[in-house]
């Protein structure tokens, strides 16, 4: 979809895109694990990798 | 699974037929009324109302996002304690025995006094009270128990007079573990990983011992005893791999689920039949994910690793730059004193980075740039939760780590897009949509 067919000035009337809410509780309370993190700082541990697993940070 | 894209904004028809939206900037998702999906296939059935709505989410800018940018400073070190091993994977990565290629016994070892130099170099580099992991791997670590018991003593007398916090992670086949090894893994506080793939049948296929046996009785009889000690681990995991020699992946998820791990492990071993391979692997994956969701829902879903790590990025709103710290904070080590960026990378002469007590500057100067920037990912929608792709698997399919690897980007793009539906219905159903 290009930027000039969807270019409009109208403010929307309607919502029909409902954003949910991240959960920053759940975020931080995975159960087992005792921290958290993201794989920026060591071992991926996202899709698809042949590597070795890392937990969580 | 449908997926339609404008800009910032990726739709996806699910197979129940809900629509679901994601920010691939803002690391937002929604529920999308079918009208915005009809508008993003063919815009000139769209309403002015529409279009607007759309056009308003594709530019707005979360001001809490942040970016998960990685400081300077080798806060994780990859030990290989030992280059040999007891067991011989068909689809091993290290050369078949743990060896990388180097055999003849005379690296099996790691050298402990080089290693604690170099840690000394580094543990010191870190900042006061701040946080450094050593992992071991090998080979299998747990062949020279002791060795690990005296890293990590060391390790600690350099650590603990600036409080610097010390976390010890092993993957180990856990054939050789008994009441001994556990309880020192415990006393440590470690991370364990335990390799396995799945029903001892398909295990024991293609994780033979180096005698030619099956390794499966041998591990699970380890795994017992990590069990035993479980709760003083700082937690315990499996991982499981596929690829060209197993695509099986429900059945291995519905054997090792039954065992209290913290989390498992399902990951994807690249290989030259990858055009074939991957696909099946990920459309496994994705079945684990419906069965796991319809059984347990979220708490179900999150036990297996990439789901979880996605719902974290998600709830966290933190933007990924790179897939993993290799040769940003994380550097491993061989057994003979050479640095490289990856594990994967032991033995590949042109991807040390360093020996001894010496880094290669320049050498390392090349990997500070964000692998989104490196990989050249341009605009896809995934970025911000891959983080670039994984070096070694470009590598290894295209001959160059920068180089992205199509079936890599595809089952990682397939994957998280199943796990974003899942991530819907579950904060979508929690009641928080707006």
């Amino acid at each position: 979809m290009s930027d000039r067919v969807m270019k409009t000035d109208k403010e929307p009337d309607v919502k029909h895109i409902k954003k949910v809410t991240a959960n920053s509780t759940k975020a931080a309370a995975k159960d087992g694990l005792k921290s958290k993190g993201t794989a920026d700082g060591g071992v991926p541990k996202v899709f698809g990798m042949p590597c070795l697993p890392q937990h969580s940070d | 699974m449908s997926l339609a894209r404008f800009d910032n904004i990726l739709a996806i028809k699910t197979e129940s037929g809900r629509t679901v939206g994601f920010h691939a900037r803002n690391l937002q998702v929604a529920r999308l009324d079918d009208v915005v999906w009809d508008a993003l296939e063919d815009p000139s059935r769209a309403s002015e109302d529409v279009k607007s709505e759309i056009l308003q989410w594709n530019a707005e800018d979360d001001k809490d996002v942040t970016d998960g940018n990685v400081e300077p400073g080798v806060r994780t070190l990859s030990v290989n304690v030992a280059q040999v091993c007891n067991m011989r994977c068909s689809y091993c990565a290290a050369g078949g025995d743990g060896t990388y290629g180097a055999r003849g016994g005379k690296t099996a070892h790691v050298d402990i006094e080089k290693l604690k130099g170099q840690m000394k170099m580094l543990i010191e580099k870190a900042p006061d009270g701040g946080k450094f992991s050593i992992n071991f791997i090998g080979g299998e670590p747990l062949i020279y128990p002791r060795t690990i018991r005296a890293i990590a003593d060391h390790a600690r007398g350099l650590a603990s007079p600036r409080g610097v916090r010390l976390r010890f992670e092993i993957t180990t086949n856990a054939t050789l573990v008994d009441d001994g090894i556990a309880a020192m893994l415990a006393d440590l506080g470690a991370f364990v990983t335990v390799s396995i793939d799945g029903d001892p049948e398909t295990n024991d296929l293609h994780r033979k011992m180096a005698g030619g046996r099956g390794s499966s009785a041998r591990a699970l009889r380890g795994v017992e005893k990590l069990m035993a000690v479980r709760d003083r681990l700082g937690a315990l995991a499996c991982n499981a791999v596929f690829g060209e020699h197993n695509t099986d992946v429900v059945a291995a998820w519905d054997f090792l689920r039954r065992y209290p791990w913290h989390m498992i492990y399902l990951g994807y071993a690249a290989g030259p039949k990858d055009a074939t391979y991957s696909p099946l692997y990920a459309k496994g994956l994705a079945d684990v994910a419906r069965l796991a969701f319809a059984e347990g829902g979220e708490t179900e879903l999150r036990r297996i690793s990439q789901f979880d790590h996605l719902f974290r990025i998600l709830d966290g709103k933190n933007r990924v730059h790179n897939h993993c710290g290799a040769g940003k904070t994380l550097l491993q080590v061989d057994t003979s004193g050479k640095f490289y960026a990856c594990n994967w990378w032991t033995n590949v002469k042109s991807e040390e980075v360093g020996s001894d007590l010496t880094l290669d500057k320049a050498a390392l100067d090349k990997f500070a740039p964000s692998l989104i920037e490196l990989n050249n990912c341009g605009s896809c929608w995934a970025r911000h939760v891959c983080g670039g792709g994984c070096m070694f698997v470009n590598r290894l399919r295209t001959g160059d780590k920068h180089r992205k690897d199509t079936e890599f980007c595809n089952r990682t793009r397939h994957l998280i897009a199943r796990g974003i539906e899942y991530y819907e219905r579950s904060r979508y159903e929690d009641g928080q949509g707006a």
